[in-house]
């Protein structure tokens, strides 16, 4: 409609213009371009119609540009990070090898106590090594797409746990819509986005006490799935609250609770990979809340504008 | 055990890991010859023949990978085991194509290597083309096509998810060996999470699904409760 509307406004609007500047006496178009009126008009009009068309999409045009080259520098830097990541692993792996094949060598023999504490802060220094491997990994394997039921998803989530941690005692609840329909599955990566979900339920066990409860829930938000680990924990201080997930980083209990500092980083990746969001809400002595979004549909190439635009566009009834 | 006098041949660049682990293989009864590069590498394997080549990938000049290639193409099945560092499930897949008859990520426990080596060595017959020099694999009714990466089960195909065809691959290239859920996954996924198992375990549901048998009474693979899995038919290669 707008299409057929806005060439009828403007030469409309041209036509007036035309008028007044007849009747403006010390400035007469048409004596001055020796041309007819109709002519000018329709001439004035064609050079407004495409000022008009065109204003706007040398603005959008730049702006895309501008995104381009804002994607084009985030990329670079996890590129930068990535190989920084593949390096370090690198130049760690030959040293740890040796000292490992050393000390099975001589630890084998002698009164091997101290051995065996050398043997130990190797292998976390291992496990280091492999997780920051694991991250870089992550960024980059082919995502082996498939239809997830998330409904499934959860509930080998909660085994999974329940089955890992068998001597500690938590409770475990599913939440998930029936009424009127049921979630519709996700396109993603199975493996990996269980690993995510387990990496966050892991945490929400670790931070919450005997007997506690975790909840899993999960809900339609537009064109995403939200799915959310709840705990009843103590909560995050507001100065560790930012820098969650950030590779490494263990919050102010670091001393009480066993922990890498990689649980979050990796769900974060994955949940990235997935074009999705993470967000993480808490309260001090009452518990954390961490929402993973996942677009239902994944376009794999260039689907970045895609999300953004879907971020806008929250408010959105059935389809 | 048999592996008392066999010759393994160490070949890295680091001195400081040919040393200790020569020290280590050595005191497990094995005669170690250590090499510092690809060339002398391919010599030393040309001139003393080994049993076993434990090879790094990483190295200047002639790297591992080089190094496989050539012997294979002379037709030296010589058995080797590849110390790959990077460990992304590309360079695992590489390992295998190229006739490597095992390989380790960078660490590793040096136990887990005298495991490989032992495993390696019961499964290889000396001179003879090994299964993972071979292209395509067969036991029983089943049809392994490594290269264009199909399966044929009594002769019709059966489509298998990548990853799922990776797990059915390494349980027919180590036949007979019991295969932790932990080193599956290590190997296929590149994760050694003890809680994604179950992405394991529904993936060795699809294969036997497509294998056309149950778990209770299996002729291909075999379920060990607590200890992982074990592929117990005959297996035989084709080039």
């Amino acid at each position: 409609m707008r299409v057929v509307l806005k060439p009828l406004l403007l030469v409309g609007l041209g036509y007036l213009l035309g008028l007044l500047l007849q009747r403006w006496e010390r400035f007469n178009p048409v004596l001055y371009f020796r041309m007819d009126l109709a002519f000018l008009v329709s001439i004035s009009s064609i050079i407004a119609a495409a000022l008009w068309w065109i204003g706007p999409e040398i603005g959008r045009r730049r702006q895309r540009r501008w995104m381009q080259q804002v994607e084009q520098i985030r990329q670079m830097e996890a590129e930068k990070h990535r190989r920084f990541l593949r390096r370090l692993d690198h130049e760690l792996k030959n040293p740890l090898t040796a000292i490992q094949a050393s000390i099975t060598t001589a630890s084998t023999d002698a009164a091997h106590e101290m051995a065996q504490n050398i043997r130990s802060q190797v292998n976390r220094v291992i496990k280091l090594c492999q997780n920051l491997r694991k991250l870089a990994d992550i960024e980059t394997t082919p995502l082996e797409l498939n239809q997830i039921c998330i409904d499934e998803l959860l509930r080998d989530v909660r085994e999974s746990m329940l089955e890992l941690k068998s001597d500690e005692k938590r409770h475990i609840n599913i939440v998930l819509p029936k009424v009127p329909w049921p979630l519709p599955p996700i396109e993603g990566d199975a493996d990996l986005l269980m690993l995510a979900i387990l990496n966050i339920v892991d945490n929400a066990w670790k931070y919450s006490s005997t007997g506690a409860s975790i909840e899993l829930r999960a809900y339609e938000d537009g064109n995403w799935i939200a799915i959310e680990v709840a705990d009843t924990g103590p909560g995050i201080s507001d100065e560790d609250l930012p820098h969650l997930g950030e590779e490494l980083f263990r919050g102010e209990l670091r001393n009480q609770v066993e922990g890498s500092g990689m649980g979050l980083a990796l769900a974060r990746a994955i949940v990235r990979r997935h074009h999705g969001l993470m967000s993480i809400r808490s309260r001090r002595t009452q518990g954390t809340v961490v929402t993973v979004k996942i677009p239902e549909k994944i376009v794999v190439a260039g689907s970045l504008p895609r999300v953004a635009h879907l971020l806008h566009d929250g408010m959105m009834g059935e389809r | 055990m048999t592996e008392t006098g066999r010759v393994i041949l160490l070949v890295d660049d680091e001195t400081s890991i040919t040393s200790a682990l020569s020290a280590f293989l050595e005191r497990s009864g094995f005669i170690v010859c250590v090499a510092t590069d690809g060339m002398q590498a391919l010599e030393m394997i040309r001139q003393c023949n080994p049993d076993l080549v434990v090879l790094d990938v990483l190295m200047p000049e002639l790297n591992g990978r080089e190094v496989l290639r050539t012997l294979r193409k002379e037709g030296n099945w010589t058995p080797v085991i590849l110390l790959t560092r990077v460990g992304s499930p590309v360079e695992r897949a590489l390992a295998l194509e190229e006739g490597a008859d095992d390989y380790l990520n960078k660490p590793f426990e040096p136990f887990e290597l005298i495991a490989r080596i032992r495993a390696v060595l019961r499964r290889t017959r000396p001179g003879k083309r090994s299964l993972a020099g071979s292209s395509s694999l067969r036991s029983g009714e089943i049809e392994l096509d490594r290269q264009a990466r199909r399966l044929f089960v009594q002769g019709e195909e059966q489509m298998l998810t990548a990853k799922s065809f990776a797990v059915l691959e390494y349980l027919m290239l180590h036949p007979d060996e019991v295969l932790s859920r932990e080193r599956l996954m290590d190997a296929i996924w590149g994760w050694d999470y003890p809680v994604a198992t179950r992405a394991l375990d529904s993936r060795i549901a699809e294969i036997r699904r497509a294998l056309g048998e149950s778990g209770e009474s299996p002729r291909y693979i075999e379920t060990l409760i607590g200890q992982g899995y074990r592929f117990v038919g005959q297996v035989e290669g084709a080039p």
